[in-house]
């Protein structure tokens, strides 16, 4: 029992993924098996359009789709209520506001919570990585090119900028090549090359610069930059997941920005430095690994913060699409009807674990990977 | 502002497209569809006619949109509100009102009782006492706030509870004022638990860190040995050092009170900013979004005011300014 104490967690991870990558299988108005009577030929997963066509051998755990309607019996069925279209299927939770099954809404809910959080853990640590370790080591006196080319590039780039937003994509990407083109061939003229040469450097901020844009959108509250965000951009996945990604990568890019300064004073660095790695490329590898153990531990935060707020963003409508089911539609439901308590306490205690699990498998990660915190308390985590 | 301005712009629709066509010609005069000019900001930067590629610099005069628009807020206050033809002022009093009020008591519920647990988990000496606690803390901060909301309001609200309209008679001030405080007492106790309750294992875990970190300092062992009682010296010192970290999250306070709590007052049925908030962006009201935007930015220089006046009157002696550090 000991031993499950300490592993609930991951075997709570491990069966929303399961449960999210096979909710097809679970959750589907077709039967798993079925056999068609006069041929016996054996189906998978192929609905019939009257049953007594086929043989049912064996059938899904949850009997019913998600986007099924069953229109026979009343909206929001107390759960336990048998179909009356399919006599011998229950809804084992109930139905909602237009007549889905709730439990194959939870099944599916499931799947689309860990895409969700798949793909904006993948968005928020691919973000905060490049743009925390830009910030860490180039810091503010590292790049520091000669003059004229730190304002001929300055000039490349808003020119391109107003390329691309006056005169579309392609033409702006044409031109701002030509452009390229000519103030690199210009550069190679002598008499240029010669005044090139002979200006003095200018040390670009990166950091400084990186900073304040960060700051101005930790200035915002978060939920005034997600409502923004939505009010802006069409329906769609695209938003929701540009919301979420945008609600989590700062504190992500201030880790990994602190971690890389300190990766930049230690002596691995200046090894590194000696054997000949000398640019951002070369020993942008060394760095990931480096950062990896507090990477990977914040995006597992920040995975549970993204499944609270999508869910809540579902609750108050403005998510992906209205017949898109999710558990945060079901909680909805449940201020419609405030005394069917099933339709608030099931989803959000399937929120609670899936949350409260990757939390911890968050502080797993930490301690696992930084041997010097082997002997963690839970309050060592900073 | 400038941000506020060309982003709320960007937004597709006009206000009078989304109101309905009769309020087109009964408008007389729009501070938002000027259709004469593309002129927005002072500065424009358009393409030439025949020359696609050179960008055109013009100097738009005085004429814009952005000018008119800025003389008008310094000059007369934000103006209308497009939506509901009352100054904006008016609009936003109420409801900033309550959600003062309810981010104030939530937040002071909230540090109160983490500090609190904090010197208690400090204090104590049983490990495994701890440990639970701290699972449980744990618990606490994977409970998404909305879903606390919801189940109070199942388990709770039919019968004793109502979480309809907190105020029990509009611009009813005279007479029973006592009985009006008690009845919205009465209402927004639920919303603040919902919004607290959350929040304390994050504080309660900052405040600890700070005690222990503290506590292996020499002053404290000082007093310890001055016969002050272990649990005097957490409470008066330590407590007065931890006071550094907590005020650097002041400025993180002031987003709960203007738009963070939108689901629960969503849920609770409360008139607030969050859902004032949420119409605002669906109608492009813009004297309110602009105003909304303006008052939880003096908020958020309020909260800096404030954590640095805290920070330079608790620190021991340090110079350190939270605005000039990055």
């Amino acid at each position: 029992m000991k031993k499950l104490g300490k592993n609930i967690s991951l075997i709570l991870i491990g069966a929303w993924i399961l449960i999210g990558l096979g909710a097809g299988l679970i959750s589907n108005s077709a039967p798993l098996l079925s056999k068609d009577v006069k041929t016996g030929e054996w189906f998978f997963l192929k609905e019939a359009g009257n049953f007594k066509d086929r043989d049912l051998i064996l059938g899904t755990p949850v009997p019913f789709g998600p986007k099924e309607l069953d229109l026979s019996i009343p909206k929001f069925s107390k759960p336990g209520t048998e179909s009356l279209k399919y006599p011998g299927k229950v809804h084992y939770l109930g139905t909602d506001a237009v007549g889905r099954d709730i439990l194959a809404a939870l099944v599916h809910g499931a799947r689309f919570s860990l895409l969700i959080v798949f793909f904006s853990a993948l968005g928020i640590g691919i973000i905060g990585l490049l743009i925390g370790s830009i910030m860490g080591y180039f810091g503010d006196h590292f790049l520091r090119p000669k003059a004229p080319l730190f304002w001929a590039s300055v000039f490349w780039i808003s020119m391109t900028i107003f390329w691309l937003s006056k005169l579309g994509l392609f033409t702006g990407i044409l031109l701002s090549g030509f452009l390229a083109i000519f103030l690199w061939s210009l550069a190679r003229i002598r008499s240029f090359k010669a005044y090139i040469l002979r200006s003095s450097r200018v040390s670009v901020p990166i950091d400084f610069a990186l900073n304040r844009f960060m700051e101005t959108f930790e200035a915002i509250p978060q939920l005034f930059l997600l409502l923004v965000i939505i009010s802006i951009m069409p329906p769609g996945p695209t938003r929701l997941l540009t919301a979420l990604i945008l609600a989590g990568w700062l504190t992500l890019a201030k880790i990994v920005r602190s971690k890389t300064l300190s990766f930049r004073s230690s002596a691995l660095h200046e090894n590194l430095e000696a054997l000949g790695a000398s640019n951002f490329k070369k020993v942008f590898n060394h760095n990931f690994f480096f950062v990896l153990p507090d990477l990977l531990a914040y995006v597992a935060y920040a995975a549970g913060n993204v499944v609270m707020l999508e869910s809540g963003l579902t609750f108050l409508g403005l998510g992906v699409s209205p017949e898109q089911v999710s558990w945060g539609k079901i909680l909805s439901y449940s201020m419609l009807k405030p005394d069917y308590w099933w339709l608030a306490v099931v989803p959000g205690i399937l929120i609670f674990a899936v949350v409260f699990s990757l939390i911890r498998v968050g502080n797993r990660i930490y301690q696992k990977l930084l041997p010097e915190h082997r002997n963690w308390r839970y309050y060592d985590l900073a | 502002m400038i941000f506020s301005f060309w982003l709320a712009r960007k937004a597709p629709g006009d206000p009078y497209q989304i109101r309905g066509h009769e309020s087109l010609r009964s408008s007389n005069s729009s501070p938002v569809s000027n259709k004469k000019a593309e002129a927005i900001f002072y500065i424009g930067v358009n393409s030439w006619e025949g020359i696609p590629w050179l960008p055109k610099i013009t100097f738009n005069g005085t004429n814009n949109e952005f000018h008119n628009w800025s003389k008008e807020i310094f000059l007369n206050g934000f103006g209308k509100s497009i939506r509901y033809r009352i100054s904006v002022l008016k609009v936003l009093w109420t409801p900033l009102g309550l959600s003062v009020i309810l981010g104030f008591l939530s937040i002071s519920l909230m540090l109160v009782s983490s500090i609190y647990l904090a010197q208690y988990l400090a204090l104590s000496r049983s490990k495994r006492k701890n440990e639970i606690i701290w699972i449980a803390l744990d618990m606490v901060y994977a409970v998404p706030p909305y879903w606390l909301g919801l189940i109070f309001i199942i388990f709770l609200a039919s019968p004793y509870f109502i979480p309809l309209f907190p105020y029990g008679g509009i611009g009813e001030f005279k007479g029973n004022i006592i009985e009006n405080v008690i009845e919205f007492l009465h209402h927004i106790v639920l919303p603040v638990l919902a919004l607290a309750i959350p929040s304390i294992a994050y504080y309660t875990r900052l405040i600890f860190l700070n005690l222990e970190q503290e506590s292996r300092k020499t002053y404290a062992l000082n007093a310890v040995a001055k016969g002050m009682g272990r649990e005097k010296v957490v409470k008066t010192e330590l407590l007065r050092n931890s006071v550094i970290s907590l005020a650097s999250h002041v400025p993180l306070f002031n987003s709960s009170i203007v738009g963070g709590s939108l689901i629960i007052e969503k849920i609770f049925n409360l008139p607030g900013m969050g859902k004032l908030m949420v119409e605002a962006f669906n109608f492009r009201d813009y004297p309110l979004i602009f105003g909304i935007a303006f008052i939880s930015g003096l908020f958020t220089l309020l909260g800096y005011l404030i954590s640095d006046i805290l920070i330079q009157k608790y620190s021991p002696g340090s110079k350190n300014s939270l605005m000039g550090s990055s």
